[in-house]
């Protein structure tokens, strides 16, 4: 029908006004009207920006020094390098256990704040601190609580008798990206868990009293109902988490800065250290795109994902 | 229903629900507890290991004086608030209308696009902060708070974007079209039907975008550098932290008196789509 | 667009240096001051004045390009007779930006401060002094180079340097009047400030004293009578110190400053070093870096702090502090930190002097230079401030005076200036000590590659990983795979 009059509007030029409405009333031109703004500004701040990284990531640039076309040179070098294989290693370990981690945490912490208690807004209130304070100063009330000298975590066990000597939180190389870990989880967790929670909102009782009419029991109910249907926002939040946390770079630079022997090294501080601070643009650009074509993959199979769910 | 009956509901939910809350309570709040004993501390106590760290012995405001008076802190206070309302406002309206024409509307590239509005929020900030900073300074406005307004929703709309096609997609296909059936548009049935159902979504994408625009750092670091446009962290970092020297004190303070009336004015938004949904929980 | 960039970058140098040499061109003392003795810009263009103390740290930067480059370049260095003072215009109302590095000592901050606002108001500049946290200083020059925006005048670290060495202006003409101005600069700054081409980038503005703190009481408990002179007798006096609870802090974590400190110190003294001196080819895979290594590996079991692969800049003032350790090595922030908040612990500390191996005595120190970026508006006003304010003897001397051995000149003028000395004994070494700088790269040039590989801690892992039980030979692996992979990347 659609098809039809845009068709009609090209034959009969005096109609103009009517096929304007016509026009404007199919999806695609307000489709197109209403991501317009989006498009503009990331094609213009992101994606130049971005080409111009790509770029660099083929090139010797440094400092004021365009430097010289290398093709791949960057991104293969890199591999001969131990730090850069722990690095990337780390880096992986360190997105998927904590993504992992703070999924299961948020959803639970989403169900419980979705219940009635006393105190709930207070609680509802205090849970998003971690997120809101910003992570360059957080970071630095964990690095003084885990201090390896001055560990005030450790005088509690002490005292407390749970330990007789002090833990060697970012001492050894084990301890040190549990702690980076902990860290994550305690800062990302709060976001996930209210962002689940408002998806929780958005399911309409009516469907909950339906299934307890079916006879379906509470982890039925879970699994059948609130499951598939926070799901879309689930896997936005899972996207997104690890996204921040492969590119977040305060927790790691803060703590260890990739140490002891970069047990703690990711990607995201390498290619500070390795780029940024020692002014090889080039060699910086490839260490952050490494992760590009896995995060791709992950937001294709998103974007089909959030498709299907749409139909 | 038996006493016996009311005394097992009350342990089972002590059980399933108020310890759960005390140790999520404790878990988040310990290093807030931390940041606030050490920020009363005077400095000569910060490195006694002698001494019972969990409370100050000698409760000093000297790091309060020194954030309050000797810094420009209430200026960068002022700086971070409107620059993070500002570019929220400008982020929020657009990812409600992209991720409204995407999740809902079938046109050509719809999925190419919003792929790559995605693809953008996957580069680094490390790698596109230089390019970008170019491009403003192209724009000349380098040294001007508007340059951070703009900057700062090229990465709140890729996620919020996506978050609202996400929320677009809970909410009932039917709900809109019977408004356009009843000769509603498409922009009155945005404004009218869809988006009251979907506030829980807005909310969420607005704090997530706020909060990201109140934590900024890199960007505000290297755009803007007169101490009167500074914003918070860029502002406390320079002016507080000498070589090897971290002011534990003021540090401590500036990150609990920026973060405190955030967190307050966010339990008033949290409350109000909760709120909405505790009438049907307790239905349910 | 890219295009566009790499053209903006050409316009821009093209535009200063006609600037320059029209600025410069205006007198012809040029031949004068390179007959001056003193004036090291004349000694860099063929060959080292015999009054200099000559080491081989002077080599790279005629190693470093073909020779006729070299002479061209440094010919027309020399015919441009530097100060841009006497341009004829006037820098009276016009506005100076600074980016600038306040020292940690707040008394040396505010007298630097005074310095600058006095002098600016002298000659009616408007003065601005912008800054960021060291931290964040990387980012802020690459921005400003980028954007070709920012500060008229930066202060530097030696990375930052060399990072920044294509977007500074080459100032080889005031390194030449102000090396006569302040008696002739030091060995070890001047590795930093000769980049290619012989060119100055930046002058060398102060160099961070690095002492080793030690108890004295607990020196005495274990029967130390006197600080150690060499590493062996530091790791047979830390035997006792460790079983006694308190060992020695050597810094093993990824910390830039204090990381180089313990452990570049420590290598260079027993004769290793990562390259020859043509800066090129590798020479970490050598009987001197194994020795060592094994030395290091037994050292750490008998005598360290385990928790150091932990610490960060703040680690070993920490440890110190808290009464942990019995020694460390650090700038003078512990000692003028406890004179203030722990005059009890004061008491019983001392500085001890640079530990000596079978190659020497050699201390890592941070160093800190002027640069003037060629994105640079006000250069005039930038070199006059220079000339006129910073580098002039009486601010040098009330400058490290107020240091109290924090700041150390990079070179000969105070030497016999009793007034800017610490009058404390403990401190005494303080007039001595910036002559045994050495930087890294050390003998070649201070390099990219170097740079890049002390920002990746390649060697303070290469330690680390010997203390945690890797053998040296495969530490050593480690660190010759990691370097030949920086080289490839060039």
């Amino acid at each position: 029908m659609q098809l039809s009059s845009h068709i009609a509007g090209e034959d009969k030029p005096q109609k103009q006004r009517i096929d304007w409405h016509h026009l404007w009333g199919r999806d695609a031109t307000q489709g197109y009207v209403m991501i317009a703004p989006a498009v503009i500004l990331l094609v213009v701040l992101v994606a130049y920006p971005f080409a111009l990284s790509i770029w660099l990531s083929m090139t010797t640039a440094s400092i004021g020094n365009p430097g010289r076309f290398v093709g791949l040179n960057n991104f293969t070098n890199q591999l001969n390098s131990e730090i850069f294989r722990l690095a990337f290693r780390n880096t992986v370990w360190y997105t998927v256990v904590t993504t992992v981690i703070k999924l299961v945490l948020g959803f639970a912490l989403a169900l419980l704040l979705n219940q009635q208690f006393i105190g709930r807004k207070f609680v509802r209130a205090a849970i998003l601190l971690p997120w809101i304070v910003p992570s360059v100063l957080s970071t630095m009330a964990w690095l003084w609580l885990l201090d390896s000298n001055l560990s005030s975590l450790n005088w509690l066990l002490r005292h407390l008798h749970i330990v007789e000597k002090n833990l060697p939180w970012l001492t050894d190389p084990n301890w040190a990206m549990g702690c980076i870990m902990a860290v994550n989880v305690w800062r990302g967790t709060p976001f996930l868990g209210i962002t689940i929670l408002a998806a929780l909102q958005t399911i309409p009782a009516e469907l909950y009293e339906a299934a307890a009419l079916d006879g379906a029991g509470r982890i039925t109910r879970l699994w059948r109902i609130t499951l598939p249907l926070v799901l879309p926002v689930l896997t936005v939040v899972m996207i997104v988490s690890i996204i921040g946390t492969f590119s977040d770079i305060q927790i790691v630079y803060a703590l260890t800065g990739g140490g002891p022997t970069n047990s703690t090294q990711v990607l995201a501080t390498l290619s500070y250290q390795a780029g940024l601070r020692s002014g090889m643009l080039g060699q910086g650009a490839a260490i952050s795109l490494y992760m590009f074509p896995v995060m791709l993959l992950l937001v294709i199979w998103q974007v089909w994902h959030v498709r299907r769910q749409g139909k | 229903m038996s006493r016996a009956n009311t005394a097992r509901t009350r342990v089972m939910r002590l059980l399933t629900v108020y310890l759960p809350v005390a140790l999520v309570l404790l878990l988040i709040l310990f290093p807030f507890y931390w940041m606030m004993v050490t920020s009363f501390k005077a400095n000569a106590e910060l490195t006694n290991l002698k001494l019972n760290p969990f409370y100050p012995h000698n409760p000093t405001l000297d790091h309060y004086k020194r954030l309050l008076m000797q810094t420009n802190y209430p200026r960068w206070f002022w700086n971070t608030t409107y620059i993070a309302v500002i570019s929220t406002g400008i982020a929020m309206v657009i990812s409600i209308l992209a991720g409204y024409a995407l999740a809902r509307l079938r046109f050509r590239g719809n999925s190419a696009v919003s792929g790559a509005i995605f693809v953008v929020y996957l580069v680094p900030t490390t790698l596109l902060f230089i390019p970008m900073t170019q491009v403003i300074s192209r724009f000349g406005l380098i040294n001007n708070p508007i340059a951070l307004i703009l900057v700062y929703p090229t990465f709140l709309v890729p996620f919020c974007t996506w978050l609202m096609i996400g929320y677009f997609h809970t909410i009932p296909h039917e709900l809109d079209e019977c408004a356009m059936v009843d000769g509603a548009t498409r922009f009155q049935a945005l404004w009218r039907i869809v988006l009251p159902t979907a506030i829980p979504g807005i909310i969420t994408a607005g704090i997530f975008a706020f909060t990201l625009s109140w934590n900024e750092f890199i960007y505000s670091l290297v755009i803007v550098s007169s101490d009167d446009t500074r914003t918070i962290v860029v502002g406390v970092l320079t002016k507080l932290v000498r070589g090897d020297l971290l002011p534990w004190g003021p540090l401590m303070a500036s990150a609990l008196i920026g973060s405190i009336p955030v967190a307050v004015l966010y339990s008033f938004f949290v409350e109000q789509y909760v709120s909405g949904l505790t009438a049907g929980a307790v239905k349910g | 667009m890219t295009e566009q960039t790499g053209r903006g970058t050409h316009t821009q140098t093209a535009f200063t240096r006609r600037r320059f040499l029209a600025a410069s061109g205006a007198i012809a003392l040029g031949s004068l001051l390179a007959a001056c003795g003193g004036t090291e810009d004349a000694a860099t263009a063929t060959a080292k004045p015999a009054g200099t103390t000559a080491t081989t740290a002077n080599a790279p930067a005629a190693t470093s390009a073909p020779a006729g480059a070299t002479a061209s370049t440094s010919g027309t260095t020399q015919t441009q007779p530097a100060m841009a003072a006497t341009t004829g215009k006037p820098i009276k109302g016009t506005e100076l930006t600074v980016l600038w590095m306040p020292p940690s000592i707040q008394a040396a901050a505010d007298i630097q401060e005074k310095n600058m606002d006095e002098w600016a108001k002298a000659a009616g500049v408007k003065l601005t002094k912008d800054t960021v946290a060291l931290d964040q200083w990387d980012a802020k020059l690459a921005t400003n180079a980028q954007t070709k925006q920012g500060a008229d005048l930066v202060s530097m670290y030696a990375q930052h340097v060399a990072t920044n060495e294509n977007v500074m202006m080459d100032i080889s003409d005031l390194s030449g009047t102000i090396g006569t101005q302040v008696g002739g600069w030091y060995d070890g700054p001047k590795t930093v400030s000769i980049r290619a081409n012989n060119q100055w980038k930046a002058l060398p503005a102060a160099i961070y004293g690095q002492y080793w703190i030690y108890r004295q009481d607990l020196f005495q408990q274990a029967g130390v009578m006197n600080w150690p002179e060499t590493w062996e007798d530091l790791h047979q006096a830390g035997k006792k110190l460790k079983a006694a609870g308190t060992p020695i802090g050597h810094t093993l974590g990824h910390a830039v400053t204090d990381g180089a400190t313990h452990n570049y110190s420590l290598m260079w003294s027993y004769g290793a070093k990562e390259f020859e001196a043509d800066g090129k080819t590798l020479a970490l895979n050598s009987k001197e870096m194994m020795d060592c290594l094994t030395f290091f590996q037994q050292h750490y079991k008998d005598s360290l702090a385990e928790n150091a692969f932990a610490w960060d800049e703040t680690g070993n003032n920490n440890a110190y502090n808290s009464g942990q350790v019995a020694a460390t090595n650090n700038a003078n922030t512990i000692y003028a930190g406890l004179v203030k908040n722990d005059p009890g612990l004061a008491m019983k500390s001392s500085h001890g002097t640079t530990l000596k191996g079978p190659g020497g005595a050699f201390q890592y120190m941070s160093m800190q230079f002027w640069g003037i970026p060629t994105y640079a508006k006000n250069v005039d006003a930038a070199k006059a401030y220079l000339t006129e304010a910073f580098y002039t003897k009486d601010f040098q001397t009330a400058w490290t005076k107020a240091g109290n051995g924090y700041n150390l000149p990079p070179f000969a003028m105070l030497e016999s200036v009793d007034a800017a000395w610490p009058t404390d004994t403990k401190l005494a070494s303080a007039r001595t000590l910036a002559k045994t700088t050495r930087v890294p790269g050390s003998p070649g040039p201070y390099t990219s590659v170097v740079g890049a590989a002390q920002n990746k801690f390649i060697i303070i892992d290469t330690f680390a990983k010997v203390a945690q039980g890797t053998s040296p030979k495969d530490a050593i692996a480690f660190a010759m795979n990691e370097y030949t992979t920086l080289l490839k990347g060039q």
